[in-house]
């Protein structure tokens, strides 16, 4: 193999060297030099700890979501290699409503969480799924499937409200978003530039793999680098978010039956934890807040945070996420409101 | 894209990234270090998954050779794909400790998540974990608990503006990852308490006593003796 030549490394070089970001690269020198505590001054020693917490939940995010990324993208190349789009447009139903209905109970036949949804919801745009069934697949599939549904059982002790209540919110949420997506105007522009490229029928060489083990590896590599950066950028910024901004400082502006609705959805934001957990986050906050607000923080967390919301980029524009995002915001709103007015 | 035989310089990077990360992840299996950032039950699926990025590295490298591709316009990727594995080398690998507290949510964990360490199965004690301990406190009378013995391993917390002679020692509560932690403490009072640095292992030995806290009595432990410990292999409690 001519693995290295003068010729072929000269051009690559000088195209790094002209284009090395510095602000890609600034973050990690800092991380890097405060967490190692090399060399810090005595200024800044009191930094060491904190960044070394950061960096401590910033990896721990990676490593929890990187097996579902991991399997989303392996799904994915499976899907891209082994189903062709014919079949696909024989199963998957075309009408707006009956795909958004479809698509957000996919998640009980293939149970993943939201970091695992985004990969194969980009392949099955990819293949030529409708919009809605993607869209409420990738909001509906995090908590619609039986693992979460156990999970919230389980950490509510047996209180089918709660369960049925949060699958119900999901799915009439999920529903409506995907439908909503559906009627925006400018249909071409909502979809990522990775997915367009992938929707051209493009035949480069990551793409035109042969039906192997070694083309579905080939397929995934290529896929979960282009996922991973949003992982990582997302992880990175919960990290630093929990780290330099207290939890009190959201909670202790206490309940109220808006107020804290409001509160529990920025904090299910902010902590970006896997939907099969967070019921017994939730569960913790039981005593401070209303069923409302933990309805909302259990709907809102699978669908928006702030690593998912990253991912959601590799698949969709930002347009489309800022429409789904500000549709969502509302909704979930709403309905927490109206329990905890409601709820005795 | 400009085509020509010759190094495929992204699917080199690319590859090699992902065999770092790999290894990085087996490392930390081998070491136990993993159980400082998640649960020990996802140790299985974190390996196999180390595994399968490796494998899925390997094969991107088998591109190497394929068709010239710069990787010059990759660049920031790379620095993000990066991060992972420079971090998670070359940083030490710390548990969750003091400098991750908010000392207004420490023990906000209202007992009920834990009821499977329900500590009234356990008589004795000195047995109890700080979750159980937080447990007993929603559950047990309040003369129930005064005078009661308890042996517990935790890290130091100063709370700030606290006396002296007093220290917190914690626990973090972990479900999942770290990024889900809650901390469980009990303060702990002790005279020589103030030569105690945060984030230092100890060994409480001591009394329950009570005293007023924000609603609900605050257990107290009066030590008889505090000895300084190894960071244990596992540092966080799993409800």
């Amino acid at each position: 193999m001519a693995f290295l030549s003068l010729s072929s490394m000269r051009q690559p070089f000088r195209g790094l060297l002209r284009m090395f970001p510095i602000v890609t690269y600034l973050p990690l020198v800092l991380l890097l030099w405060l967490g190692s505590g090399i060399g810090v001054p005595a200024d800044l020693e009191a930094m060491t700890p904190r960044v070394q917490g950061l960096v401590t939940i910033f990896l721990s995010l990676f490593i929890e979501v990187l097996p579902f990324l991991v399997g989303g993208v392996l799904l994915s190349a499976v899907i891209a290699l082994y189903v062709d789009d014919r079949s696909l447009h024989r199963f998957i139903p075309h009408r707006p409503w009956v795909a958004a209905l479809v698509g957000s109970g996919v998640g009980l036949i293939f149970p993943v969480c939201e970091c695992g949804t985004v990969p194969a919801a980009r392949r099955l745009l990819h293949k030529g799924a409708p919009l809605p069934f993607a869209v409420a697949f990738l909001l509906g599939a995090p908590v619609i499937n039986p693992i979460v549904i156990a999970s919230t059982y389980v950490a509510f002790n047996g209180d089918w409200i709660m369960v049925g209540s949060r699958v119900g919110l999901t799915l009439l949420v999920s529903v409506t978003v995907a439908l909503a997506m559906s009627w925006l105007p400018r249909q071409g522009t909502l979809l990522a530039r990775g997915v367009r490229h992938l929707e051209s029928g493009c035949q480069c060489a990551s793409h035109s793999g042969e039906r192997s083990v070694g083309g579905v590896l080939r397929h995934s590599a290529t896929e979960l680098v282009e996922m991973s950066r949003w992982l990582i950028l997302g992880a990175l910024f919960a990290a630093t978010v929990q780290t330099f901004v207290p939890q009190s400082l959201l909670l202790q502006l206490g309940g109220g039956r808006i107020v804290s609705v409001v509160l529990l959805m920025a904090l299910a934001v902010l902590l970006s934890v896997c939907s099969t957990v967070d019921a017994f986050l939730a569960l913790a906050l039981s005593g401070t807040f209303a069923p409302g607000a933990l309805l909302a923080f259990l709907v809102f967390g699978p669908m928006v945070d702030i690593k998912s919301t990253f991912l959601f980029l590799t698949t969709l524009s930002p347009r489309a996420v800022m429409w789904m995002v500000g549709i969502i915001v509302p909704l979930v709103l709403a309905a927490g409101i109206v329990v905890n007015y409601t709820a005795r | 894209m400009t085509e020509r035989q010759g190094t495929n310089w992204s699917a080199a990077i690319e590859g090699w990234i992902l065999v770092g990360i790999a290894t990085m992840l087996l490392r930390k299996l081998y070491d136990r270090q993993l159980t400082l950032y998640t649960h020990p039950r996802y140790l299985p699926l974190i390996g196999v998954t180390a595994v399968l990025v490796l494998v899925i590295g390997v094969a991107r490298l088998w591109l190497i050779s394929a068709t010239w591709q710069s990787a010059g316009g990759r660049v920031s990727l790379y620095g993000l794909l990066l991060l992972p594995l420079l971090l998670g080398t070359l940083v030490p690998a710390k548990p969750a400790g003091s400098a991750l507290i908010d000392p207004r949510q420490l023990n906000n964990l209202q007992g009920r998540p834990y009821r499977g360490s329900s500590p009234l199965s356990e008589a004795d004690s000195t047995r109890w974990t700080l979750l159980d301990w937080m447990f007993a406190r929603y559950t047990l009378k309040p003369e129930e608990a005064t005078g009661r013995p308890a042996d517990l391993v935790g890290f130091v917390y100063h709370v700030p503006h606290a006396a002296a002679s007093e220290f917190n020692v914690v626990r973090y509560a972990v479900v999942c990852c770290v990024a889900d932690r809650s901390g469980a403490s009990l303060p702990v009072h002790w005279e020589h308490g103030a030569e105690l640095g945060n984030d230092q292992w100890v060994r409480v030995q001591g009394t329950i006593a009570l005293r007023n806290g924000d609603g609900l009595p605050e257990y107290v432990i009066e030590a008889a003796t505090v000895t300084v410990v190894d960071q244990p292999a596992q540092p966080y409690l799993y409800p």
